[in-house]
This record gives C-alpha cells, structure tokens and sequence, in this order.
C-alpha cells in the first residue's frame, strides 16, 4: 500500500546514518542508490528520480536509532500527513533486543484517510507474555494501610500549616486518622496469622515504623517526613490481546480495534540516561480512546483519533499520537517508516525542496509575515499550482482507473495526489522565497537566498529538529548588542539539574513522556494553556545571575538560541491566554527577538518548542550547580560519558557552584 | 466587606486561602484555594505562596492539573514540570468577605477563593502526593523558587 506511483519512480534505499556527533546543520544523505531488490509491493519506500538535487533526502533514516537514547532521533518525512513533517524514532533498550518505535503527531487533515486503512474489529486474540510487576501486596490494599497512614501524616503537616495543632493540642480529627491507620494495622496483622510469609512481614514492619513516625510528629508539632508505599516485586502472566481480521483476506485494511487510551511507559536510568521499554509496559486510565492496530509481522501502530477525543474533556496534546512499534530487534528504522504506508500516510523522507518550503513556512510564521498581500498570493498560488498539476495527473493517468476496486481506487487517488505534490513543489518554492524576499526587504528570491543568514537545513537539537530565521542569522551583531548585560535563564531543583544534564536535555512535557521521564501529559485544552503548554520548554530573560547562584542553566549569550524559529515570548505569565481588550504592555505575546531582548518582568517567558539539547551547539553558557559537591559529581558524570566540552567551551569553564 | 487591600494584606490573605487556616469545613476535606483567571477554567492552588524578592508585587503561585494515579502504588502523583509555578505580578488587590480579587499588570484579572468540588479533591491528592515525596523535593516545591 505504498503512498507514491509505482511506474514514475525509481525505489530509493534508505542511507543509515552516521553515529551521532555534534549537534549542527543536519547533512543530506548521499544520493539515493537504485536498490537491487524490487520494491515490496506493499510499502515500499521511494522518492522521485533523484537525479534532481531538490528530490535527494533531507534526513537520514538511521537503520537502529542509538539504543536507549531517550530522545530518539528525529526524522523528517514527505508531504504534510505529518505534523512539521516530523517524525522521532527511539530504540528503547531491552532484555529481548532493541525496540524501535516511530513516534509522530498527526495532522488532523490527514486522519481521514488514516481511519480509511483501518478495519476496526471486534476480532481478537490473546497473547500471554510473562512480566515483572511493582506493586502493593494484596494485605496492604485490602486494608489500605498506606493510605490510611497518609491521611494521618496529611492531617499532621495540614493543621501544623493552619495553626491548629501545637505540643499537647492534637485536633480531633487528627487523632481519628491515627486511631484508623492503627486499626487498620491491627487488622491486616490479624489477617495474616501468627507465621506471615517475608513479604507481608516487611509490609507491616515499614507500616508499623512509617505510623510510629506520624504519631512522633504529631506528639512534637512537627512536620511528617515522607510517607512512601510497601512495594513488593514479583512476576506475572499478562494476557495481551491483539486485534486480528476474521476472515476476509480480501480486505487490504488492518485490523483496528478501539480501546481506553494508553502512553507508552519505558523506564529512564537516572544515572546513566538509557531508557528502557518491554514493549507492553502502558500508563492506564488516561482520558481518551485510542486504536491498537495489527500491521502484521509483529508490528504494531497506535493511534489516538482527533474525531473521538474531545479537546475539552480528553488529554489535548495525545490527539493525533501515532507509534509504529517494531519487534524486538536490530534494524527496524526504516521499517517503522516505511509501515506509515499501511495507514495511508506518506512514508518517504522529505525531499531538499520540501524542506525549504518547510523552512519558509517557518519563516513566514517567525517573522510575523502570513498577514502580508504579497505572501497570502504567493501561498494562494502555490496551492493552484499544485491543483493544476493535480489535474493533469488525473487526466493522463484516467485510463489506469478502470477496473480499479476501491481500495486500489483510493491508491490511485493518492498516489496522484503526492506526486503532484512532489512536482509543483520547487515551483511552489520559489514563488513563495520571491514572496518572502519582497517582504523582507531584500531585490529578488536569490538574492534573499545568498545573504549569510538563509541556511534551510533543520538543525538537530536533541530528538527534534529546528529552523533558523534567516532575519535573526542577518542581524546578529545587533541582536548582540541589545542582549547586552543579559542571560536566558532556567532555574531548577538539584535533583532536576542532575537528571536533565544525565538526559542531555531540556525537554518539553510531551518529550519527556516519550523518554519515561514524565507519567503522562494528563490535560484537556485549557488546563495545557493554564499550565504553559506540554510542548514547549521556558527560559526567563533576566540579568546575568552569579556563579554561586545555582542551581541554574544559563545562556550568556542569548542570540545562540535565538536563531531558532519557534519561540515566542511574553514579558509576563500570560496563563497562555491573555484577554485581548486588556493586554498592555506586559501581557502581549511576541516572536520578535528585539522585543524579548527588552523583557524587565522577573516574570517573563520565552518558549522553545520540544526543549533544548543541552550537550550540544545550543548548551549553555554556564551551568550552576547546587554545591561544589554537586559540581564534582556533574564533572564526574560528564568525563565517564567522554563530554569535554560544552557548545565549544570547556566543561571547566561550563560547571560553576 | 469589600474593600481595596495593599500588597502586604494582599500576601497576607493569599496564604490563609491557600493553607485553608481560616476556612472551617464540616466534612473531612483539608481546605485550600482555588484560582480563576480572566473567568476561566478554575484550578487548585498548592499550599504554598511565596513574594518575589526583588519585585514586591510579584506573587510566586502553584496552579494544579489533575493527578495519575501510579499504576504500582495505586496512589495519585504529579509531574512537577506540569505543575510549575506561576507568576501573579499584581498590579492592584481588593477584598471580597472570603474572595481575593487581584488586577495583574498583564491586563488579566485573578480571582482566588476557596476551594471547592473537583478543586477540593484535586488538593487532597496533592497532599497525598506532598507526604509520598522525599523531604528535599517537598521542600523545593514549597520554596517555589524553581522553574
């Protein structure tokens, strides 16, 4: 079920990439090799002749993506099925071989035709697979003795906060949650007899010393330190159940079947930064629904419809999510991309062309410009270009329909569409870099494209990838100038330091749930404004902290993150949603760098989408640490993992405490 | 009682209605506050407040989402990233019987008053959570100084 013509076009075999190596202008892959084998019928992967330099690769497409790094490595794929055309693949370590899963945002207009390769099925059958589990002993939660603990220890820390409980003043309703916690042990003492297995022992020992801890605090008026759950672990039989086709071979769709929402749960090591994942491990209960969907061969997808999950009541940032999940082993990068083909969607890497107009999209959104005459026409255009073209197709290629069922039908009608994509597409280009140029003061396309700041190739920057403004790269030494005597600024916990520099970056809810760092994302629409936004991480511009300010992230030198196209500021917490008949000086948001420049509120904020590599061009300037023991420790983690330097600059010069 | 309050008696007001201490409830429910900003969505706010130190009227602020609840432990738990804090850089207060009504220099309009319903429930698992953590990350929270 391959997303392009099979007659037009010759197979293109996928260039493994390189070992990852400082971060920079992500490099085109070699030219495109006409493979020796045929291409599978099915999803094959191709681009058009690639004798043209615009139709040569973008991204590689890495055979194995770096086994257990958390942030996968980003790719870019064809056509706007999509979102940014993006897509990140992580090899999750594992007992049975490397996982790899595609991860990627859907577009929303691309989900009908998703859904169209989906037989949704009732059909399935279980698989049994052996795992290990955490989790409380069954004494504990009959009898709910963490929790009645809890509440105890809530009750304590609660009324000592309010006033109300002092040496020899215990209140009333404090002395009911220890007497229930104490009952409650009793009880499950009782239940488990006069010779307990080791397990439930230890159980009720941790219990018996955690209340012997509440009543201490109360009795002292002090605060109760923390209160943490029994964990036993042991190993179990889960049933897993795959949905499957009955019997009607003749259907080219797969098997889909609907069910509660899951997130993927890998597991982080907080010290060496691997993540790990078996392959069935799955947050439950969260607000949705998705589709399990069976693409054969021990491949599986996941994906959460927008048509079925409300903005409003469901979490807003997993719809759209899809994972292509491969079977445990090596070599599965180009296969995750290639199965995007079963669920209709495009499964080529991006062409050079698609990219530039990627990057003046990018552009035109940075710069503030989609409002502008000149790049509404152009845009407008380009797109009755592509139609035409479009047309043209469909009538040379007429005579190929007849006889076609309609699964074959739907193929045609794709297939016509993403080649006339692929052929109007440097046409679409230029119109719109002469659009843009015009705009932007400069003569012509070209001579916008020769200035030193025009560069469209994405940056990689940790597992995702980015677009510089060419404004910003044309501008520097101003843009210098007015960051003068001011930092961006990230103030963090020690325990977060460690953990993001373990990880090598900063990175935005979404991303960190992809990692296993994050549980889950958790929110509907509004909450996701109110909180700041899932997908984006946030520096503050502030006046050069001191040294022994820590622990913090600091850029010295601002304008190294500001070439990047997808940040926009606010010289206030705007919740995200700002009342537009009040919005004064500080409440407006903005993408202009001069503006953020000139940010005075302690307050102010300034967001990246997906986060900021921490260890590569964009590290920062200095990292504060929480202790000089801290330092050591960070220096120490750093040399075992063979980083010496940090955006070129020694880490002696980087870590400061 | 409705009345204009200086930032001092704002700070002041603030804490009871985040600590509950002068809330009385007859059920079991630890009291707290809730937060409305521009009419919107309401949300829990965590126990904690605390006065940026080098612009009085800045107010450091915890909004809280929804809890998971940890499939192993069975018990509710927060993303600190998710639940970061929040800036109110009050421009003018005023008083209201139990209401905090707050005029941020954004041009938005904050509304802080007792919790309750789905707010009220969203607190106590944030206390569950608060007394499950380790001292140290509790007490970076309540210090509310990290991003």
């Amino acid at each position: 079920m391959g997303t392009n013509s099979k007659t037009a076009h010759a197979s293109y075999s996928i260039t493994p990439s390189a070992p990852a190596a400082e971060p920079g202008p992500v490099e085109a892959a070699p030219p495109a090799e006409v493979s020796a084998t045929p291409p599978d019928d099915e999803i094959a992967v191709e681009v058009d002749s690639p004798k043209e330099p615009g139709a040569q690769p973008l991204t590689p497409i890495p055979d194995t993506p770096d086994v257990g790094k958390p942030f996968g490595e980003p790719i870019l794929v064809g056509g706007a099925d999509l979102h940014a055309s993006s897509a990140t693949l992580v090899s999750y370590a594992g007992a049975e071989g490397p996982r790899t899963v595609l991860h990627a945002l859907v577009s929303e207009q691309a989900e009908d035709k998703l859904l169209d390769a989906i037989h949704v099925t009732k059909e399935t059958a279980p698989v049994q697979v052996e795992q290990t589990v955490h989790g409380r002993l069954p004494v504990d939660e009959q009898h709910e003795l963490a929790d009645k603990i809890i509440a105890a220890a809530k009750s304590v820390n609660h009324h000592i906060k309010a006033g109300d409980l002092s040496v020899g003043n215990l209140p009333s309703t404090t002395e009911q949650k220890i007497n229930d916690a104490k009952t409650a042990i009793s009880a499950a003492t009782d239940d488990v007899g006069d010779s307990p297995g080791p397990a439930d022992s230890a159980m009720l020992a941790h219990y018996a010393a955690k209340l012997a801890d509440v009543e201490a605090a109360a009795a002292a008026a002090k605060n109760v330190g923390h209160v943490n759950p029994y964990l036993h672990e042991g190993v179990a039989i889960v049933t897993v159940t795959m949905p499957v086709l009955a019997s009607d071979a003749g259907d080219q769709r797969v098997a889909g079947l609907l069910r509660d929402a899951t997130r993927i749960k890998p597991t982080l090591d907080s010290e060496t930064g691997q993540a790990s994942w078996n392959g069935m491990a799955r947050w439950e209960k969260v607000a949705g629904k998705e589709y399990a969907i069976n693409l054969g061969d021990g491949f599986q997808a996941v994906y959460r419809p927008y048509s079925v999950n409300s903005p409003k009541t469901t979490e807003f940032s997993l719809r759209g999510r899809l994972e292509i999940i491969a079977p445990a082993g090596e070599g599965h990068g180009p296969d995750v991309v290639k199965r995007l083909g079963q669920l209709n969607l495009a499964n080529r890497p991006m062409t050079r062309a698609e990219g530039e107009y990627g990057y003046l999209a990018a552009n035109v959104k940075a710069q503030n410009l989609a409002g502008k005459t000149e790049v509404q026409a152009a845009i407008a255009t380009g797109d009755q270009l592509e139609e035409m073209t479009r047309q043209e197709l469909f009538h040379e290629r007429a005579h190929l329909a007849v006889g076609l069922d309609d699964a074959q039908l739907a193929r045609f009608a794709k297939d016509i569409q993403l080649d006339a994509h692929t052929q109007a597409l440097p046409t679409k280009v230029k119109v719109l870099r002469e659009a843009v140029a015009k705009v932007t003061g400069h003569q012509t396309g070209d001579a916008l494209a020769a200035t030193a700041g025009y560069d469209p190739a994405p940056r990689r920057s940790g597992g995702w990838l980015t677009w510089n403004r060419f404004d910003v790269g044309n501008s520097m030494t101003k843009l210098t100038a007015a960051f003068k005597g001011k930092a961006l600024v990230h103030a963090t916990s020690a325990t977060g330091l460690k953990a993001m520099l373990a990880n090598g970056v900063l990175a935005s809810t979404e991303r960190r749930t992809l990692m296993g760092v994050s549980r889950g994302v958790g929110m509907s629409e509004d909450q996701d404004k109110l909180t700041g936004g899932a997908s984006s991480v946030f520096l503050r511009v502030l006046g050069k902290p001191a040294s022994h300010d820590g622990p913090k992230l600091v850029w010295d030198q601002p304008e190294r993150l500001m070439h990047r196209a997808d940040y926009y500021g606010a010289n206030a917490d705007t919740y995200g949603a700002v009342n537009p008949s009040k919005t004064g000086k500080y409440g407006s948001s903005t993408r202009d760098p001069f503006k953020i420049a000139h940010f005075t509120s302690p307050a102010n904020e300034v967001m990246f989408g997906d986060g900021i590599d921490l260890l590569g061009a964009e590290g920062p300037s200095r990292i504060l640490c929480d202790s000089k023991t801290q330092r050591d420790e960070i220096h120490a983690m750093f040399t075992a993992k063979g980083i010496t330097h940090i955006a070129g600059k020694p880490i002696d010069d980087v870590l400061k405490a | 009682m409705n009345r204009e309050i200086d930032l001092d008696e704002a700070e002041r007001v603030l804490e009871d209605l985040v600590t509950g201490r002068t809330q009385k409830r007859a059920d079991d429910l630890l009291p707290g506050a809730e937060l409305v900003i521009d009419g919107g969505q309401r949300v829990a706010l965590a126990r904690h407040v605390r006065r940026d130190t080098d612009e009085p009227g800045l107010f450091w602020i915890r909004p809280l989402s929804a809890a998971f609840q940890d499939p192993e432990t069975r018990l509710p738990v927060f993303d600190p990233t998710i639940i970061r804090r929040r800036a109110l850089h009050v421009a003018a207060a005023r008083r209201d019987g139990p209401r905090l009504h707050l005029e941020l220099v954004s041009g938005s309009t904050v509304t802080v008053l007792p919790a309750r319903s789905s707010r009220l429930m969203a607190l106590q698992e944030f206390d569950t959570w608060m007394t499950t953590i380790s001292d140290g990350e509790r007490e970076g929270l309540e210090a509310l100084d990290h991003d």
